[in-house]
């Protein structure tokens, strides 16, 4: 069967989001903190996601097609 | 006509040719309602941020963030995308696996044989999406009058009519489509006018330092609400956020149409990436537009960006992004609104052994009904942008009164039919009343109807379900949703 990359794309894309956010939007800053904790909020639900689908995924957690009839 | 009505007329084309094009694998109600259960997981993630993005986030969130600062509006993106990854990874596969339509449909289906449940569920569905199609279309008629100079009554007939056309046609795959083409278009449209936006501030990082100097309630938490209402700010729009990603029919409906459970994971996982990116470079930038000008009409703030600080060509996209975003929004709530007439009232009440045939010419019928009330509606009283934003926050808690016995019903095996009745009831008519009293100035203006609703609903939910025991079906329907093995 066809190794299924996604999730692992998404969590080297997601990080990388991070990262960039991070030097756009909180190192020009002086204040920086409530910048920094809104930036994580935003980007890192992408970060977490990617992992736990990733988990899913090692784990055969995807049912297939289910329907209730 | 000038460039950016010729790019808005022409990307409005764009969208009706695509619209009539995907009808014609419209065979059946499945196809109408819920695209074949087949969408792919690009599509789900483009309807879903469209539907998400309206003129609420282009009028409303950017004259917000011009005055207050953006953080406490930046705040519920986070929590629309927290929910969003949860019910990917979680609560769609149970909402997948129960084969629905409509969200109503998951109460007649999880607490079956109860009328109070059918008629409450039905109630809120209609009322709360009529509110927010009148406050949507309100919206799109700023947009196009504001933008290019016509009269409200013809805003009203070329929107209407472009997304009349499409949904009657295409039904859930046109609205689908179109909204991921729109998409593409007001992302597009962000992300091009937000350097011209840095070079007017005075270039990357200079002119985020500058703003912060200039501008200190930017960088703080609360903006410039002070810390009480800060508080409940956040409070209210993450509560709203949470709400809306996993109870607006408009939204949950999305994992009806998804090809399989891990699609919707996937989906989901996309709507995270991109998201952020469009949220914090739209709101985050313009939260430093007074730098620029201070004396603006904070509603015409990203018009007027677009007219004024991108080139012609940039700009004329802008808007037709900004149409994009308001159509997209209309398109998704006049599916739902329609779907909710002829499933949840003609299929249920009216007609419950109409055939396939007469079904579909039921559904189209009512795609025009919803057009003719948006227009009556529309054109009959003016609404300001804070209406526009409070249309949104009173659906967003009209949902929150059926939020508890959702969420219970599909993780607790304890919750029963008559908690689902009375916390919808109760839910309910505390959120009306609250609302009612907001807008007369006769509760304080902190108390968030979603809050309190949603708490009430939650307290009812629980204590009723503890008081009373699950009966036979509730129970079968309970473990059905958590069999793997459904085929």
């Amino acid at each position: 069967m066809k190794k299924d990359r996604f999730g692992w794309i998404c969590i080297a894309c997601s990080v990388l989001l991070l990262a960039v956010a991070l030097i756009l939007y909180v190192v020009p800053l002086e204040h920086w903190r409530d910048v920094l904790f809104m930036v994580l909020w935003l980007f890192g639900p992408a970060v977490a996601g990617a992992v736990l689908y990733q988990c899913m995924e090692n784990r055969g957690r995807w049912a297939q097609d289910q329907i209730l009839k | 006509m000038n460039i950016y009505g010729i790019v808005t007329v022409a990307s409005l084309v764009i969208y009706l040719f695509i619209g009539v094009c995907s009808s014609r694998s419209v065979k059946n109600t499945d196809d109408f309602y819920v695209m074949g259960r087949n969408a792919p997981a690009p599509l789900i993630t483009g309807t879903l941020i469209a539907t998400n993005i309206s003129t609420v986030a282009f009028i409303g969130y950017v004259g917000s963030v011009y005055t207050q600062g953006a953080l406490p509006y930046i705040t519920m993106f986070g929590a629309t995308l927290a929910s969003s990854i949860f019910l990917g990874l979680s609560m769609g596969r149970y909402i997948r696996r129960m084969h629905l339509y409509t969200v109503p449909d998951f109460f007649v289906k999880r607490y079956p044989d109860n009328e109070s449940v059918k008629l409450l569920s039905t109630a809120i569905v209609l009322f709360t999406m009529l509110v927010l199609l009148i406050s949507v279309c309100q919206g799109v008629t700023v947009v196009l009058c504001g933008t290019f100079g016509i009269s409200r009554t013809a805003a009203l007939v070329i929107s209407l009519g472009t997304i009349t056309v499409f949904t009657m046609c295409g039904g859930m795959k046109g609205v689908v489509v179109t909204d991921t083409i729109m998409f593409v278009t007001f992302f597009v449209a962000a992300m091009l006018v937000a350097p011209y936006l840095m070079k007017a501030l005075g270039g990357w990082p200079l002119g985020i330092s500058r703003g912060e100097a200039a501008l200190p309630y930017v960088t703080s938490w609360k903006g410039s609400f002070s810390t009480f209402d800060g508080i409940w700010q956040y409070l209210e729009v993450n509560c709203a956020s949470v709400v809306l990603v996993l109870a607006s029919p408009q939204l949950l409906s999305r994992a009806f149409i998804a090809k399989s459970e891990k699609t919707l994971g996937r989906a989901m996982l996309l709507q995270a990436l991109l998201f952020p990116i469009f949220i914090f470079t739209l709101l985050f930038l313009f939260s430093l537009l007074p730098m620029v000008r201070g004396d603006l009409e904070p509603t015409s703030a990203f018009i007027w960006a677009a007219m004024n600080l991108a080139s012609p060509v940039v700009g004329a996209l802008a808007l037709a992004g900004i149409t994009a975003a308001a159509l997209s929004s209309a398109s998704s709530l006049f599916q739902q609104a329609a779907a909710a007439l002829s499933r949840d009232i003609y299929e249920r009440y009216i007609n419950p052994t109409a055939d396939e045939k007469k079904k579909m010419q039921v559904s189209r019928i009512c795609v025009l009904l919803i057009a003719v009330f948006c227009f009556l509606g529309s054109t009959s009283q003016d609404i300001s942008a804070l209406g526009i934003v409070y249309g949104f926050l009173f659906a967003t808690a009209g949902w929150a009164a059926w939020f508890p016995p959702l969420i219970l019903g599909i993780y607790w095996k304890r919750a029963t039919t008559k908690a689902a009745a009375l916390s919808m009831a109760f839910g309910f008519l505390v959120t009306i009343g609250l609302v009612m009293g907001r807008t007369h100035g006769l509760t304080p203006s902190w108390l968030a109807p979603n809050v309190a609703g949603l708490a009430v609903s939650a307290a009812v939910c629980v204590a009723v379900s503890l008081a009373t025991s699950a009966g036979e079906a509730e129970l079968a329907v309970f473990e059905t949703m958590r069999r793997e093995d459904l085929t």
